[in-house]
């Protein structure tokens, strides 16, 4: 292998050499060695192209095919643009449910992101310094994330259940105690979203570990030559640590969208919500397929949600001047 | 002389002391703050843990509370109704906890540390797929698992474990054997030993942090999917079920088992204890993971 590589990296200089050359000289082609390394290679391949051939490629296109036909899980017995036509014709039943699957989604996934983004950050610079028992605590943090997205549920549907007339929950109990009326909230619409993003303050440990590890990655020798130099608290904080641990805060960013327009979880314990508010992109694509048996309008919405996915992705990586890079 | 001695040394002392007695200060608000915050984040596992002990008449009163006045750890018998889907739940994370990882570190290896005739396009194509949602590919999966008769069996929730480990465990395999000293392989091309040897031999021995990292990450992820056997085995009979499925079944669907919270918080209690005891014993290296790229041990 490593004469391959050698003789790869002479080749190619001799490339660039003959490419500001006048005549040309024939391309090269690969050596034996070359060759016989990447059959190797190949050979490791092959469980990947495999999954890649029957568990990526062919439901991307069968999925493709199925949004202009109208599939049952039986039979095709039209082709066509109708899927999208009617999920765009927004009067029509399914373009309601789409919008409103749309409009929920993206309300959470933004209130969710702006929330957790914030208080993990003030939480990971608070855990931040030297203290006794600091790994404790940080371990405390953490543990609510170890209980399993889809039980948790079942936890804050107890501890924040409503009932005007019956069993309340925790919370409600609380507020009753104090004299103050209930609160509503995963029972009615204006109160459940807020609930929801609420809610990931028990799974805040999540993006404070990893921020922890980013800050913990800083050279001490720059806060000592920021310190020498006269800058307080908030100098080093604003110059040292939100610009040099932005990498980490970004990669927060980005799997917490793309996982957040996929977010399924929240059917197990609260299903669609107070007047569909859960039904969720992921919810509404698995209840169109599974429950109403339109596969093929299911794959229509499952493909303008990759498009969504596709488009915030290179968006934010458009506008990520902000993040820095070290030099290295 | 002696005199300006005194009053800067009694100075230094009384501003040491000052010192000390704001650094105590500054320590109890600090512990105090923490604490505080703590009560907030570790509120439902409280509750889990308290509503799991207290008897039905209390946990279903009219009014919640958290502190028990009732013991009553009878209520945990309730795993027992769980025991068949107890064993699906552990055969299905134990197939895909050891071969995702392993997997992913055969098809990382090749990019890590060989060139070879594709490379890039390769790369290139096992990263795009993150950018995939489930949802695109599941009702497909779904209709071809169906075809082949797969729907209603665990072998849907494991079949595709063999087939590359998935893409962010590539990548992160990847990045953990480049940092792997180059001379290794060398030396033992030399000697005349092929990938595969050098693979097994050299390479694997040396990932294995990586893969233990990426196993527990796979438990903890599996052991309560919820998504994968709703659409795959919720179609076929009880038996076949894993422990989320089935625990959402009976508390969504009827009423009686809903009611009892204490059981409910049980059955919860139970389920949680898997991920965290994994995570307690595995603790250095699952928060060793996170900074994989600066690991050096």
């Amino acid at each position: 292998m490593s004469i391959g590589i050698k003789h790869n990296s002479i080749a190619r200089g001799g490339g660039a050499l003959s490419s500001s050359l006048p005549c040309r000289i024939k391309k090269h082609r690969y050596s034996k060695r070359m060759l016989r390394t990447s059959l190797q290679c190949w050979v490791f391949l092959i469980p990947v192209s495999v999954g890649m051939v029957v568990f990526a490629a062919t439901p991307i296109f069968m999925s493709l095919f199925f949004s202009f036909t109208n599939y049952n899980g039986a039979f095709i017995s039209q082709i066509g643009l109708f899927n999208f036509k009617r999920l765009f014709d927004f009067s029509s039943v399914a373009g309601e449910r789409f919008l409103n699957s749309m409009r929920v989604t993206f309300i959470y996934v933004i209130a969710n992101m702006a929330f957790c983004t914030v208080l993990s950050y003030a939480l990971a610079l608070f855990l931040h310094r030297k203290m006794k028992g600091i790994g404790v605590v940080r371990l405390l943090f953490y543990l609510p994330c170890l209980i399993p997205g889809f039980i948790s549920g079942f936890i804050y549907m107890a501890i924040f259940r409503y009932s005007a007339s019956g069993t309340t929950g925790l919370i409600n109990t609380w507020l009753l105690n104090l004299g103050l009326p209930q609160a509503t909230f995963f029972s009615a619409k204006s109160t459940a979203i807020p609930t929801l993003v609420f809610t990931s303050v028990f799974g805040l440990g999540g993006g404070m570990i990893m921020l922890l590890a980013a800050f913990s990655n800083i050279p001490p020798t720059l806060y000592e030559a920021a310190r020498l130099d006269g800058a307080g608290y908030f100098k080093q904080l604003f110059h040292i640590t939100i610009p040099l641990s932005t990498p980490i805060v970004f990669y927060n960013l980005v799997t917490s969208l793309i996982a957040g327009l996929q977010t399924f979880g929240t059917y197990a314990a609260y299903g669609t919500g107070p007047e569909e508010e859960f039904n969720f992109m992921a919810v509404e694509i698995y209840r169109m397929a599974f429950s109403y048996h339109n596969y093929g309008l299911a794959c229509a919405e499952a493909y303008l949600l990759f498009v969504i996915v596709g488009l915030l992705s290179i968006i934010m990586f458009k506008f990520s001047g902000w993040v820095h890079y070290g030099d290295d | 002389m002696t005199t300006d001695f005194y009053t800067c040394s009694t100075q230094l002392i009384s501003s040491s002391r000052r010192k000390a007695r704001k650094t105590a200060l500054d320590y109890i608000v600090k512990y105090a703050v923490a604490l505080l915050l703590l009560c907030v984040v570790l509120l439902p596992v409280a509750f889990m843990l308290f509503q799991s002990v207290m008897s039905y008449p209390e946990s279903s009163g009219l009014e919640m509370h958290l502190f028990p006045h009732s013991f009553q750890p009878s209520n945990y018998k309730i795993i027992l109704d769980y025991l068949s889907q107890l064993g699906n739940t552990l055969l299905v994370v134990a197939i895909n906890a050891f071969f995702i990882p392993l997997t992913a570190c055969i098809t990382a290896f090749p990019f890590a540390r060989a060139k070879f005739i594709g490379k890039k396009v390769a790369f290139a194509i096992i990263l795009a797929t993150v950018m995939v949602p489930a949802s695109v590919l599941q009702i497909p999966t779904y209709t071809m698992y169906a075809t082949v008769g797969l729907t209603g069996k665990l072998a849907s929730l494991w079949i595709q474990s063999f087939f590359g480990g998935g893409a962010l465990n590539i990548f992160l395999v990847i990045q953990f054997m480049r940092t792997l000293p180059k001379e290794l392989d060398e030396a033992a091309l030399i000697d005349g030993a092929s990938l595969f040897r050098i693979f097994a031999v050299i390479i694997m021995p040396l990932v294995f942090n990586v893969f233990v990292y990426i196993c527990i990450n796979t438990v903890i992820a599996q052991w309560m999917d919820f998504q994968g056997p709703l659409m795959y085995l919720a179609t076929g009979s009880e038996k076949s079920y894993t422990l989320a499925l089935k625990f959402y079944v009976d508390y969504t669907n009827s009423t009686y088992l809903s009611d009892h919270y204490n059981e409910m918080m049980a059955m919860v209690v139970c389920m949680s204890l898997p991920p965290v005891a994994l995570f307690l014993v595995f603790q250095q290296r699952m928060i060793g993971g996170i900074k994989i790229g600066g690991l050096k041990d």
